[in-house]
């Protein structure tokens, strides 16, 4: 970089501390009067540490202090026209782009938003007009069409002087004209990179008066800096000369006292090496602490564990306000107003306390609202969710009118970006979300910044669609953030940029890896290459740029340095600046920089579990139900504890909205089809049942999505005439139908319970009058599934109870009909079976169980893999 | 032809080479030590791309470098020469090389951009991204990472569409395929169709019409005319009428068995065509063929000299049907591919343009786009000028599972750099008989032609090595007696360092008698007597012995070499690595395994989403959202979380008289009670606390809670088997940092992340793996073959189950010649039987591949084992086990590793001590907005504006932001009409003193900025002023206003004290409406 004042080094462990030093030193005379003196710090903060290290340093009751300023917001201080709003800007570029046509379809949002910063970017450096003639004289005609697009980016957007950094360069000359006058030292630390207009800037000054600018410098008195410089500025002479000659200076490492590495093999092991850590300087009385959240992840999971111990973190690396929970209120809210009220969509919404009032006051009824969504398979559309909230409450619930009548009144015609914005805030008036919003801080910032974005665009009046308009939305709640400052803590998460010259105690760097230090930056629209040739600041610059950040930081303290050696079974290879010290550090004194030691972190102790085991509860004959059908017998066989959770508890599974129909409903539809189609007394010539049979599918499938109603009605109707036939086989043997869906019960007294009713719903009940004059029913049970498994349970009726216990309870013998499949014929249960015996064991073994018997979680591996019990039986966890 | 391995050429900086390698050859030591060699050559680290198969093989390699790099800076000379000459370096070279070897370390870590090592897809994704505009893609357009779930939505709302346009093209085209289909294989058809997108788009590039022109490619395939109803063809022609006839009225006089078929022939003349053709096809032919008697003794005798008219009536209706049957299958084929190919483009297209909605792409999308980028004339040449490294040493490894189209592009790319460039390099590794990835399209024919393409172009000799560095010598030996017989194998060698190192190997046939299902006793009583648990499946059987030899006779038994220390030891659960061809019957040597208290990570699918513990926390945010699930509700009850007993869950759920509620309102009524047990108070305590928490903390922060209140770690360490607690500790931690990762996301809700949970548990692609337990790798890995590509272990168990490879059916046949452009056929198949005679060849072929596939596999699951190897599969029907089986009669191969000497001591697990830390920071009340002070700070501001020395404020923008716009204009002419008053004149009149500051900053000695609102020199006195300009100062008395404000005011007289020595200070507080209340003098 040209220097454009004095570029000085200075030693000792902080840099602020240092210039503080130098300054009062060569101002003496002054004193106590500084404020002639300009100060250029890197940000506000760091310019708070700076002023009272300065305070400190000069051990004065009271000083004026010198202006202390970021260079930008000295030039903004003074600028007296306004720039025009980025989002303005952008939306002004997108007009641009939006009638580019080779383009293609890539979304011009996005590509808007790089370009602006690009933009931005040329007109730091001063480039821009002649950007394409550079281009072109580079490659020749290769980048044409990035050079095309800069060129209209350009003239569209900073050639008027309204952009930011035009107006900045304004600034910058305000302050040198006033300056004329009455030219004053200028000091800086600390800047990291300057552009253009500021290195013009500064020389310009130093034409007028001095002007001091400093770095970190590698002064030898310092071993533990010189130690980093040797590690990171330095790759000659080799290694171990450097080594040497270090450990020839410097028996002892400096670095051991003062760093600890933690390469953690996962997430969490990090995290609680980090925040032990942050404990331990805690303890020691260590106040100041950066956190420098290189992997944002990790550093989360940091903050929440000191949280546990009501170390508190202000984090100053905010969120992007997509990822809060208000946005995400906001989201779900367009979502409901675009497609109709998707129910996952409308459930979250009722179940956000950023609107509709009281949350309290509406859960109950919402939780039934639900549950009743659920029953009724209902995914979407406020007409069905009306009916049912009539069907379900007295009245219409508020909560759910409020939202309705919001969505009425939400119009959904073109529009420019502002009116959609006001449309949007009219709504959420509506349903009053605007008062709990304001009082959520995060809320509070994401209404903040759709007013700003209101108002800068104000006159812009392209127009855009819902879709377009939300991708818009999106795209602004992304590139925004909102910093939590409800925490006021000296331990900070931050960013190695926003820490520069600032003043820590201590500070640990999470996430150390080679993917985060440096940062890699993201391809833009130019190469390294080009840049370089271009003048634009490039990788290099920027890794050196956080090195010497780095540097600034562990000059200052005690330090640790983390990442993630291994990530998902990958190794993750650690920062190359990580790799360099280690090395350095091992030629030089033979060892490794101490490894961080990690501790539990805290919890709220709780009287522990015992081990887990086999369950085996008993229940009292009250606690059994009165009555018992065939699954619930067949549950009791294949495990006692299922039968436990099912009959005596009486817990079902909810169903959800959502699920698509399965094999289940088009079972139940057969069942519903086959029942009006035997109640109807079909008539037995063939053509004829086959006409009704095929209506009857027709209506029942009717009332089905497009796709399953085509679906089932195609699979099913290449049964039809396979049932028909079927069915009149049976007729030719003298089966009448009787009834269908019919129930039976059977009232049984069991010793210790009383009286219990057995009972079941049989599909089919025919009837004949056989050889010998006497009177045969068989039950009949309509099946989906393969013949082969129904074939496999006749084989052992004692376990498959179903067959037989209908058999038992109508008196009737008994078959399955398998239906999916061609030819369709009854699978008839043995007529020897002994279904008196399988049916009374039932009560049987609820004696048993009334008289204390145990109800094991006992199943076998084909049932448990099913099992909706698991979770309460807890079979995998058991000690043996 | 290959030469066995020479590594001074193989290693050579100048020269390219080809490596056929085996399974623990080496290859990273090659591919890593190559790098070096061109590093010391002068190779500037940007020039070299390493690209390899997976990123955890580019990470290890990456890896691997640092630490030789490492050992070159910091090792001794005699060590470094050594190591050179272990890389072929010659000797004369070495000491001139030294400095340079020393210096690479700082090179390669200081290099900008450094060495690429990458995938494949990596790569692709970054050329991508830095030439959007010429790919058409959106700016650093994100990789999809859950294409399964884009897809099936994007198919639903497609089907759907379709059904309900039955009259449009897809819609008939939906009627007819869920006709001739049904639903199942249609899906089947559709989704094979997206996995062969590429395929299709490569096909047909640059058609306009790609249905059509798939389809007019297909046709002159088939049978000429596919219009004519054959079967009607056949009965409209009397002929063959006649001759069913004269066949019938013959059989008549036959055998048996012929005389019972003759009558159904001849009842067949009366039926309509369709019933008759299917009476012929069953009593005429037999199983579609045609029968291999033509007579029996008995017809021929009968028919004597019209037994000739007889065979040639019969031969002709014979050779009729045959063609009929061939001609239906042709229409079959034809209807198919209409219809199908119709509906799988529209399906792509549809899938193509939902994920340009949300500007996404996947990785078809990258690599088909970088492809066609890199083989760009238009493009490529800028592509170059975009890239950051200018590549010039090409490093391939794994190349056995390139895909024709990323040869394509990548042997385009290389005829332009040679071009550009002679002094390029390419050294390319692989093994073709590790290819096992056809199914994402790896074909390892590549591996042969790219070999010659850079022996044409590169001059790169081909070398082989058979060496194996990972197997001992019994593992060797019992392995290559399994593939002696498959082309091009050759058999392998140890190491001589692994000279003595012992191996054991087992072959496990598991029988299973047919037994009659068990002999029940009388009616089984359920509460006494469990099912005994199936076993008529040998991979039941299987499972079961699987855990009980690991259990007793190989772990803490079977003495194993550690890696690390190189010293026999017991072996651990963390030695043995098992494999499966297929996830199906994973689940099964999970119980078995959990039976026997084996600790274990599996691949099953969602593997984390499946454990207990994870199911356990997703319960329990469910019953936070939905309390009223009971099934949630009592699922958290009996977790360790609350670990509430039977008792307490009959308490909450069964019916009592005593309650008319149930589930969670009871849990609420009884917790209120004094009896209630304490498990269900602190769980109702709690559940409700954490309650409130939702919709307000982020999902991982309310997770954290829960894992800190509820004190989860701990409670599950004491509930769970010892062995077990490892593994679960490391799931809980896993499923944190799931919600860590979701809340990056955007717009996250808590039921947004359930409802993400559940749909990752079923999407086998992104579903998360399970934690890895924090003490390494402690537990027995339970993988797929392909997962285990490039891992090793001391001991390999082969599960077989009864797993076995069917042929794919309703799929896409798409061959693609190694070297060709494009494949040279599309279309789509159905059953297995009705693939049609023109396309048999191609179905030969991949047969074959799917052959070599297979061996392949069993090649790389066996050689993943360093001592161990077991093999065990259904007895009958396991393929392979029955080909080590016989590969192994007669061997005597040891079955044990020797006992490792002493049981190895567990370590002893140290608890760790608890961080303490004195509590910091604060939290602010949120600042409610007041109206009061708003007002104060905008008239605040006006002062500052207005009152000479004026600063420049800004105030419309204040007023702005504060909401004050309205009230500006009144607030300023207030402040004017203040600023003017008379008796302030003193203050406020430049006549009238010396100099004045408005908001004067003083810095304070503990550093603290103050900032005086007004001060105000005069000759003979200062004065400061404080404003008070807020309307809710106005009504006080002045007595209580300087009450309130002395210890401020007393603050900044000690401050301007240190400033104005010689002059008295005075203060006063200054109100908006004018009044000026000076603070007493002390
Ligand atoms: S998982 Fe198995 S043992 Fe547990 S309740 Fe269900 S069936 Fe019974």
């Amino acid at each position: 970089m040209e220097n454009p004042g004095r570029l000085e080094t200075l030693g000792g462990p902080s840099l602020p501390h240092a210039v503080a030093h130098a300054l009062l030193a060569q101002y003496a005379d002054r004193l106590p009067d500084l404020s002639g003196l300009t100060v250029l710090v890197p940000n506000h903060r760091a310019g708070q540490d700076f002023a009272r290290v300065l305070a400190q340093t000069a051990g004065r009751p009271v000083l004026i202090p010198p202006k202390i300023t970021p260079l930008k917001s000295w030039a903004q201080s003074v600028a007296v026209d306004h720039s025009e709003p980025q989002s303005r800007r952008l939306a002004r570029l997108h007009g641009v782009l939006r009638h580019i046509d080779w383009l293609g379809k890539i979304d011009r949002w996005a590509l808007a938003n790089e370009l602006l910063a690009l933009a931005d970017e040329l007109s730091a450096a001063r480039l821009g007009g002649e950007i394409a003639s550079q281009i072109r004289a580079l490659h020749a005609d290769t980048l044409d069409r990035e050079t095309a697009l800069i060129e209209a980016v350009w003239q569209a957007l900073n050639n008027d002087g309204t952009d930011p950094q035009a107006r900045y360069a304004r600034g910058l000359d305000a302050i040198l004209e006033h300056r004329t006058s009455a030219p004053q030292p200028i000091v800086g630390y600390a800047l990291g990179l300057l552009t253009a207009v500021e290195q013009l800037f500064l020389s310009r000054c130093a034409e007028q008066a001095p002007v001091r600018l400093f770095e970190l410098g590698a002064e030898t008195a310092d071993a533990y800096n010189f130690t980093l410089h040797q590690a990171w500025r330095m790759t000659e002479p080799p290694l171990r000369e450097r080594a040497a000659t270090l450990a020839a200076h410097h028996p002892e490492s400096p670095a051991l006292e003062r760093m600890t590495l933690f390469p953690a093999p996962h997430l969490e092991a990090e995290a609680r090496a980090v925040a032990t850590w942050v404990a331990n300087q805690l303890q020691v009385g260590t106040r100041t602490i950066a956190l420098i959240a290189l992997d944002r992840e990790t550093a989360r999971r940091v903050r929440a564990l000191l949280d546990r111990m009501d170390v508190l973190v202000a984090d100053e690396t905010g969120w992007t306000l997509s990822t809060t929970a208000v946005a995400a209120v906001i989201d779900r809210w367009l979502e409901c107003v675009s497609s109709d009220f998707p129910h996952i969509e409308l459930l979250d919404l009722l179940k956000s306390p950023f609107l509709l009032g009281e949350l309290a006051e509406r859960q109950d009824q919402v939780l039934q609202f639900e549950l009743a969504l659920r029953r009724q398979g209902i995914s979407h559309g406020m007409t069905d969710m009306l009916r049912l909230a009539h069907a379900q409450f007295d009245e219409l619930p508020s909560w759910l009118a409020l939202l309705f009548g919001a969505k009425q009144n939400f119009a959904q015609n073109r529009a420019p970006l502002t009116i959609w914005l006001t449309r949007l805030n009219d709504s959420l008036v509506e349903i009053q979300a605007i008062d709990p919003l304001k009082a959520d801080a995060a809320g509070a910032s994401v209404l903040d910044t759709l007013e700003t974005l209101r108002r800068d665009l104000a006159d812009d009046t392209e127009k855009y669609s819902f879709g377009e308009w939300r991708r818009w939305l999106n795209l602004a709640l992304e590139s925004a953030s909102f910093i939590d400052e409800s925490v006021v803590s000296p331990i900070v998460l931050t960013s190695l940029p926003a820490a520069r010259g600032r003043v820590f105690e201590a500070v640990a760097i999470i996430g150390a890896d080679a993917q985060h230090l440096p940062a890699r930056p993201a391809p833009g629209l130019f190469s390294q290459a080009t840049r370089a040739h271009l003048g634009l600041p490039t990788a290099s610059d920027e890794v050196d740029a956080a090195t010497t950040d780095l540097m600034h930081l562990l000059a200052q303290g005690p330090a640790l340095i983390s990442w993630r050696a291994w990530n998902n079974d990958e190794p993750n290879p650690a920062s190359p600046l990580v790799l360099r010290l280690q090395a350095l550090h091992h030629a030089a004194w033979g060892s490794d920089l101490p490894e961080q030691a990690s501790g539990e972190p805290p919890t709220q102790p709780s009287p522990l579990p015992g081990a887990s085991a086999q369950p085996a509860p008993t229940v009292f004959a009250e606690q059994l139900p009165r009555r018992y059908s065939p699954t619930a017998y067949q549950t009791l066989l294949d495990c006692p504890y299922r039968f436990f959770v099912s009959s005596v508890l009486g817990i079902r599974e909810l169903d959800e909205a959502d699920d698509a129909l399965d094999k289940s409903d088009y079972g139940n539809a057969l069942h519903r089809i086959l029942n009006t189609f035997h109640d109807s007394a079909p008539p037995t010539k063939r053509d004829a049942a086959l006409t009704l049979l095929s209506e009857i599918s027709i209506a029942e499938f009717a009332t089905l999505p497009a796709y399953t109603a085509t679906a089932w009605h195609i699979r099913w109707a290449s049964i039809q005439p396979a049932y028909i036939d079927g069915w009149l086989d049976w007729v030719a043997q003298g089966w009448r139908y009787q009834s269908g869906e019919a129930a039976v019960e059977m009232p049984f007294n069991v010793a210790g319970i009383g009286d219990i009713t057995l009972h079941g719903r049989v599909d089919r009940v025919d009837g004949r009058i056989d050889q010998n004059g006497g009177d045969a029913r068989t039950v009949i049970d309509y099946k989906t599934g393969a013949a082969a498994g129904l074939k496999k349970k006749l084989k052992d009726p004692s376990e498959a109870v179903q067959l037989p216990f209908y058999a038992w309870l109508a008196d009737a013998a008994a078959a399955y009909l398998p239906i999916n499949d061609t030819p369709v014929a009854l699978l008839e249960l043995d007529g020897e079976t002994d279904v008196d015996a399988i049916s009374r064991r039932l009560p049987e073994l609820l004696g048993a169980i009334a008289a204390g018997g145990m109800l094991e979680a006992n199943g076998v591996d084909t049932v448990c893999q099913y099992c909706e019990a698991r979770g309460l039986c807890r079979k995998g966890m058991w000690h043996e | 032809m290959n030469k066995p391995l020479d590594n001074t050429v193989a290693l050579s900086p100048t020269r390219s080479s080809v490596v056929e390698a085996c399974a623990g050859s080496g290859k990273t030591w090659l591919l890593v030590s190559r790098m070096i060699r061109l590093l010391l050559a002068g190779a500037k680290p940007s020039e070299l791309l390493a690209i390899t198969f997976t990123r955890k093989a580019a990470q290890e390699m990456t890896d691997r470098l640092h630490e030789w790099l490492r050992v070159l800076a910091l090792e001794d000379d005699t060590t470094v020469r050594q190591f050179l000459r272990d890389r072929e370096i010659p000797e004369s070279e070495i000491d001139a090389l030294l400095p340079r070897a020393r210096g690479l370390l700082e090179t390669v870590l200081t290099s900008q951009p450094g060495p690429t090592v990458t995938t494949f897809h990596g790569w692709f994704l970054d050329l991508l991204k830095r030439a959007p505009l010429e790919a058409g893609l959106p700016w650093g357009a994100p990789l999809l990472e859950r294409e399964k779930q884009l897809q099936n939505e994007g198919r639903d709302a497609l089907l759907a569409r379709w059904a309900a346009a039955p009259e449009s093209p897809e819609g008939a085209a939906l009627r007819v395929l869920l006709t001739d289909l049904g639903e199942h294989n249609l899906r089947a058809l559709l989704s094979h169709f997206m996995q062969a997108r590429a395929e299709w788009w490569a096909y047909t590039d640059g058609q306009t019409d790609p249905v059509a022109f798939a389809l007019a490619q297909l046709r002159p395939g088939l049978y000429e005319d596919l219009d004519t109803d054959p079967v009607a063809a056949f009965w409209s022609d009397d002929l063959m009428a006649a001759r069913v006839k004269r066949v019938g009225v013959s059989l008549e006089k036959g055998g048996k068995s012929e005389q019972a078929r003759a009558p159904e022939i001849q009842r067949s003349l009366n039926l309509p065509p369709d019933d008759a053709h299917a009476v012929l096809m069953k009593y005429l032919m037999t199983a579609g063929q045609r029968r291999k008697k033509q007579a029996t003794k008995e017809l021929e005798k009968a028919l004597g000299a019209e037994l000739d008219t007889y065979l040639r009536d019969l031969d002709a209706l014979e050779t009729a049907l045959e063609t009929l049957t061939a001609i239906q299958t042709d229409i079959r084929i034809w209807n198919l591919n209409r219809h199908g190919l119709l509906l799988g483009h529209a399906l792509v297209q549809g899938y193509q343009e939902a994920k340009a909605q949300q500007g996404m792409i996947d990785f078809t999308d990258a690599e088909w786009l970088a492809c066609r980028l890199l083989q760009s004339e238009e493009h490529a040449p800028g592509l170059a000028l975009k890239l950051d490294a200018r590549y010039r040493h090409l490093l391939l490894d794994e190349f056995q599972d390139t895909n024709p189209l990323q040869w394509q592009a990548l042997s385009t790319w290389l005829m332009e750099a040679r071009a550009a460039d002679s002094a390029m390099t390419v050294f390319m590794v692989g093994d073709p008989k590790q290819a096992i990835y056809r199914f994402r399209r790896g074909e390892a024919r590549v591996f042969t032609a790219a070999a010659e393409f850079l022996r044409t172009h590169f001059d790169a000799p081909l070398f082989s090595t058979t060496m194996t560095r990972r197997l001992s010598p019994a593992v060797v030996q019992a392995i290559n007696p399994v593939f002696a017989a498959v082309e091009g194998f050759a058999a392998h060698s140890h190491a001589p360092a692994n000279e003595t190192r012992p191996g054991a190997l087992r072959c496990l046939p598991i029988h299973v008698e047919k037994t009659e299902s068990h002999v029940t006793f009388g009616l089984r009583n359920p509460l006494t007597t469990p099912l005994p648990e199936a076993e008529d499946r040998a991979v039941h059987v299987e499972a079961k012995t699987f855990a009980e030899v690991l259990h007793d006779e190989v772990l803490g038994r079977w003495g194993v070499v550690d890696k690390h220390t190189k010293q026999t030891r017991p072996a651990r659960a963390g030695d043995v690595m098992a494999l499966v061809k297929k996830r199906t019957h994973l689940h099964l040597y999970e119980r078995a395994l959990e039976a026997a208290g084996i600790p274990f990570i599996t691949s099953r699918r969602g593997g984390l989403l499946h454990a207990l513990e994870a199911r356990d926390v997703i319960s329990l945010l469910e019953t936070l959202l939905l309390p009223h699930a009971d099934l949630k509700l009592a699922h958290t009850l009996k977790s360790p979380v609350f670990a509430c007993s039977d008792e307490d869950l009959l308490a909450v759920f069964a019916p009592s008289p005593a309650h008319e509620t149930r589930g969670w309102k009871r849990l609420n009524t009884l917790a209120g009670q004094v009896d209630c047990p304490p498990t269900l108070t602190r769980a109702a305590r709690l559940l409700n606390h954490w309650r409130t928490r939702i919709g307000r903390l982020p999902v991982h922060d309310l997770l954290d809670h829960i894992y800190f209140e509820g004190d989860l770690e701990a409670r599950y360490a004491a509930a769970a088997p010892a062995a077990m607690r490892p593994q679960i500790a490391a799931n809980l931690r896993a499923f944190m940092q799931l919600a860590l990762t979701q809340d990056g996301g955007r717009y996250p809700t808590l039921a947004g992340f359930i409802r993400e949970l559940a749909s990752l548990t079923d999407d086998a692609d992104a579903a998360p793996g399970e934690g890895l337990a924090a003490d390494g790798e402690n537990a027995v890995r339970l993988i797929t073959i392909h997962g285990s590509k490039g891992l090793e272990a001391p001991i390999v168990w082969l599960l077989g189950g009864s797993d076995h490879a069917r042929g794919d059916s309703y799929s896409v046949l798409a061959p693609w010649p190694p070297t060709a452009p494009q494949p040279e056929h599309f279309s789509l198949f159905g059953k297995q039987d009705e693939r049609g005679a023109w396309r048999e060849p191609w179905f030969v072929e991949e047969a074959e591949l799917a052959q070599r596939e297979s061996d392949n596999l069993l090649y790389v699951a066996l050689t993943r084992a360093e001592q161990g190897l077991i093999v065990s599969g259904a007895a009958d029907k396991s393929a392979w086990l029955q080909r080590v089986d016989v590969a192994w009669q007669g061997m005597e191969l040891p079955v044990d590793l020797p006992l490792a000497a002493s049981p190895e001591a567990l370590p002893r697990v140290t608890a760790l001590p608890h961080m303490t830390a004195p509590p910091i920071g604060q939290r602010l009340a949120p600042a409610t907005a007041n109206l009061a002070a708003a007002s104060g700070e905008l008239f605040h501001a006006c002062l500052e504006h207005h009152a000479p020395p004026s600063a420049t404020r800004d105030l419309p923008a204040l007023a702005t932001r504060l909401g004050m716009t309205a009230e500006l204009n009144r607030i300023e002419a207030d402040a004017r009409a203040l600023l003017a008053q008379p008796h302030l004149a003193r203050f406020f009149d430049p006549a009238q003193y010396q100099t004045a500051h408005n908001e004067l900053a003083l810095l304070d000695a503990g550093g603290r900025m103050q900032r005086l609102d007004r001060v105000v020199e005069f000759d003979d006195a200062v004065w400061i002023i404080d404003y008070k300009t807020g309307d809710d100062s106005l009504g006080l008395p002045d007595d209580l206003l300087t009450e309130r404000h002395r210890p401020q005011l007393l603050n900044y007289l000690t401050l301007l004290a240190g400033l104005y020595l010689d002059k008295p200070i005075h203060t006063a507080l200054l109100l908006a409406d004018g009044r000026l209340i000076p603070l007493p003098a002390q």
